[in-house]
């Protein structure tokens, strides 16, 4: 079939490897990328108990292209990881870019499930129709950085690797996927689903190439997608700033990261140097596309000659890739580290470890809270690793050595840090004897670092994501398409601030919300949509585009497989990508009482800038309720009913949820 | 000989992403097939900045003085691209060895990869996302793309690849 690959199946227990091709009925069913990932998992967890420990080896590790990725289309090549989450104990899925992708489709393969368990440490070797299962032991114990190399240099260029660093090798719980050295599959801990498959890279080179349905039409579908993204503003805005633009952004309206999100605003003065005008003025160097076929390049490379700020010295000669918002704010702003350069380098070194940098900036600013309360000091530094550490903010040196503790595990603090925010919040407070779980920022249970939480689109997309809290599993969506689908523009995250949670003051109660819930849902699908197709979500996302490009997408598949999918027919396939989601957290017991967000972001306002006053608890439950109606689900309880499975065609879903008490019991 | 257009590459607005390979594949297999690919991406050692390898079709063509078979290259009087007639080149890799920025490739089964300037309309330049130079934050954007395909006059100093 023209345009798409078959599926790899590799057992790491007996060895076995075997391919077969994927029934076009699941690309119509599911598209591709996130959502075949989606199925095959929920395939996988009917032979096996979903309520297994991760890190046993009847964990599945899936990974998927899309059908619109390393096509030229001009959305770039997404890399989709799905598994059990480590550190959440959820449904786990984790995104990248990277080259490893394309060169596993043009070689021939768009989905590889792999179980068991290895061994001996492992790599999985991809050359076109050849696969091996090959010793990993020179390459056990490197870094990333290094292993990449390593693998070039045995196997000559051309091969793209995923891998992981000495963090999955050692089980850290958030251990990241890395793919071409700096593009992160952070969240959930898939790098340490690797490690404990004794799995330590990936490597592929695809030379058969990808067979196009219509090359013409796709000739002519990415002249017009090139012709939309140059024609938004958004777009060519994540161009030039990437997503670091979002700390001047955002600086206004005080929902940074600061010190550990209490809701104070950023020093002016302290935003001078830490946002995108100061990256490019001193070290940027070049735009860099994360993903071959990307047209939006919001990546970059940064350069330190030593004399751009104290920290540059000490790194002086170092590139890297710039740090997404997802590092610098909560290094820079939540550990209140005011030298871009050091925020750089303690980016580049967690991906060199392979550690999720969200994870472990959320859990440097949670310690240095309990810091400045007073709840930990020296002596219980000195006691947890055997020097006495102060933790003030924006001790840089502290965080480095934290990052290196978590990475090795070599010492009590290491160890409690390697559980992720909320098993680190847990044992210092029993280690303390005193509940510290309010100084933790979380959403289920996944660390966090957006303050946007405090407004509803960014609240609600954290308390309901089915990995953990996560704003990329539906970001919100624009006054347009909000107009488009739901008929007012009151559905648009710009609107939840502009309004402040339209008329808060008056109390009116449920109504006030409108929209803010059903505009969530509709997010979900648009980001299921771009997951599923394997192109770059800023596709759908709110701040890029002023409109959601169904269309040109379902004719750049059609061009490319020959497969017809109706802007409608990708709606409803991404909603049923969703629901597979959805029903195997209901499966390990999830319910509406879940889904919500940590004390802080419920409880306390923002203090200062223009969200001042917000705070989750105001808008939470309506925009849930009216979450749960839009998605067809039970508003008591969250579950899905039966109803809606079948008009999604999923009644045997249905029918393992109604088994086991994960179907909504009445009618709605 | 009239003037004809030049394919140009401004270096550091080279993003990597490989849209010209994937696209010059496109064109001339009609699949998306990098492997077969006539321009490339290439780094140096000393930095991890991507840049095209691109065909200079340069005058004095080395490629073509040292290829042993006669009319097996020749200048198109359209396009001024130099371009290799599949029917007669014998794949010595003669052309390739001559090429001083390494724009002659070989494929994985020895096939002989050369631009041919897609007939005067190459599909690299024409895909080449446009990106703004970091260098000029303050510049309206989108700026331009890193391959160009632009009359001689437009033609910027920096342009050898290598």
């Amino acid at each position: 079939m023209d345009g798409l690959g078959d599926l790899l199946r590799i057992d790491l227990s007996t060895q076995k490897i075997s391919k077969e091709p994927i029934p076009v009925e699941l690309y119509r069913r599911f598209l591709g990328g996130e959502g075949i990932n989606a199925w095959l998992f929920w395939e996988h967890f009917l032979k096996v108990d979903p309520k297994i420990d991760p890190l046993s080896q009847d964990n599945v590790l899936i990974m998927g292209v899309g059908p619109l990725a390393s096509t030229g289309f001009g959305a770039g090549s997404k890399t989709k990881f799905t598994y059990k989450s480590p550190v959440y104990n959820l449904y786990g899925a984790t995104s990248c870019g990277g080259g490893f992708s394309s060169q596993l489709r043009w070689a021939g393969y768009d989905h590889i499930v792999i179980t068991g368990r290895a061994e001996h440490p492992v790599y999985i070797w991809i050359k076109d129709d050849s696969v091996e299962i090959r010793d990993a032991s020179n390459l056990w114990g490197k870094g990333v950085l290094e292993t990449d190399a390593l693998i070039k240099e045995q196997l000559g260029e051309g091969f793209e690797t995923v891998c992981i660093g000495p963090a999955g090798e050692n089980l850290v719980r958030f251990a990241s996927i890395m793919a071409s050295c700096h593009r992160a599959g952070g969240r959930g801990g898939g790098g340490c689903v690797f490690g404990s498959k004794n799995l330590k890279a990936i490597t592929a080179r695809g030379t058969k190439g990808l067979s196009i349905y219509n090359p013409d039409g796709l000739f002519e579908v990415a002249e017009e997608f090139r012709k939309y993204k140059n024609g938004d503003l958004g777009s060519a805005y994540n161009h030039r700033a990437g997503t670091m633009n979002l700390i001047r952004d955002t600086h206004h309206t005080g929902l940074l990261a600061y010190r550990n999100h209490q809701g104070r605003m950023v020093p002016d003065e302290k935003i001078d140097k830490l946002d995108h005008n100061w990256y490019n003025k001193n070290i940027g160097v070049q735009s860099k596309a994360c993903s071959p076929g990307c047209g939006f390049a919001c990546g970059g490379w940064y350069h330190l000659k030593g004399n751009e700020s104290p920290g540059a010295r000490r790194h002086a000669g170092e590139w890297g890739p710039k740090p997404e918002f997802g590092a610098a704010n909560p290094f820079g702003l939540g550990c209140d580290l005011s030298d871009l350069p050091e925020i750089c380098h303690i980016n580049r070194m967690c991906n060199d470890y392979g550690l999720d940098v969200m994870e472990i900036s959320m859990t440097l600013s949670f310690l240095m809270e309990l810091w400045e309360r007073g709840i930990i000091s020296r002596e219980d530094t000195m006691k947890w690793t055997g020097e006495s550490l102060s933790l003030e903010w924006g001790n840089y040196e502290a965080m480095e050595k934290i990052v290196e503790y978590a990475t090795w595990r070599n010492n009590e603090l290491g160890d409690m840090v390697s559980g992720g925010l909320y098993r680190a919040a847990q044992r210092i407070g029993d280690a303390k004897n005193v509940s510290v779980l309010k100084y933790a920022m979380y959403g289920k249970v996944g660390a966090a670092h957006e303050g946007a939480t405090r407004i509803s689109s960014f609240g609600i997309a954290m308390a309901v994501a089915p990995i953990g809290a996560h704003h990329l599993k539906g970001t919100g969506i624009s006054a347009g398409v909000s107009e488009k689908f739901l008929g007012k523009p009151d559905g648009a995250s710009s609107f939840a601030l502009i309004t402040k949670g339209g008329g808060l003051k008056e109390g009116k109660g449920a109504s006030k919300y409108m929209l803010q819930g059903a505009g969530h849902a509709l997010g979900e699908i648009f980001m299921a949509i771009s997951n599923s197709l394997g192109v770059c979500h800023f596709l759908c996302s709110h701040g890029s585009l002023n409109e959601i490009p169904l269309d040109i997408l379902s004719r750049g598949v059609r061009a490319t497989t020959g497969i017809t999918l109706t802007p409608e027919e990708l709606i409803t396939a991404a909603d049923r990508v969703t629901n597979i989601q959805k029903a195997f957290n209901s499966r390990l017991g999830l319910r509406r009482e879940d889904d919500t967000v940590c004390y802080r972001w419920m409880n306390e306002p923002i203090l200062e800038g223009f969200a001042k006053g917000m705070k989750v608890s105001d808008f939470l439950e309506p925009i849930k309720d009216e979450y749960y109606v839009y998605k067809g689900w039970d508003k008591e309880t969250s579950l899905q009913n039966k109803e809606k499975l079948e008009e999604l065609h999923l009644q045997d879903v249905a029918l393992v949820l109604a088994e086991e008490e994960g179907l909504a019991c009445g009618h709605s | 000989m009239q003037q004809t257009k030049i394919l140009q590459a401004l270096k550091e607005l080279c993003t990597g992403c490989h849209t010209c390979e994937i696209m010059c594949s496109l064109k001339h297999t009609g699949m998306v097939k990098p492997a077969l690919a006539r321009i490339s991406v290439g780094y140096s050692k000393e930095d991890p900045l991507p840049f095209p390898i691109i065909c200079e079709h340069c005058k004095d063509t080395p490629c073509k003085e040292t290829c042993p078979v006669p009319d097996a290259m020749y200048t198109d009087e359209n396009t001024g691209a130099v371009i290799i007639d599949d029917d007669y080149c014998i794949q010595c890799l003669a052309c390739v060895e001559a090429c001083p920025f390494g724009a002659i490739r070989v494929g994985p089964n020895q096939e002989i990869l050369k631009c041919d300037l897609c007939g005067g309309d190459p599909v690299c330049a024409k895909f080449c996302p446009e990106v703004p130079g970091n260098r000029f934050p303050h510049l309206p954007w989108p700026t331009q793309s890193c391959l160009q395909y632009v009359e001689p006059s437009q033609v910027k100093n920096n342009q050898r690849s290598k």
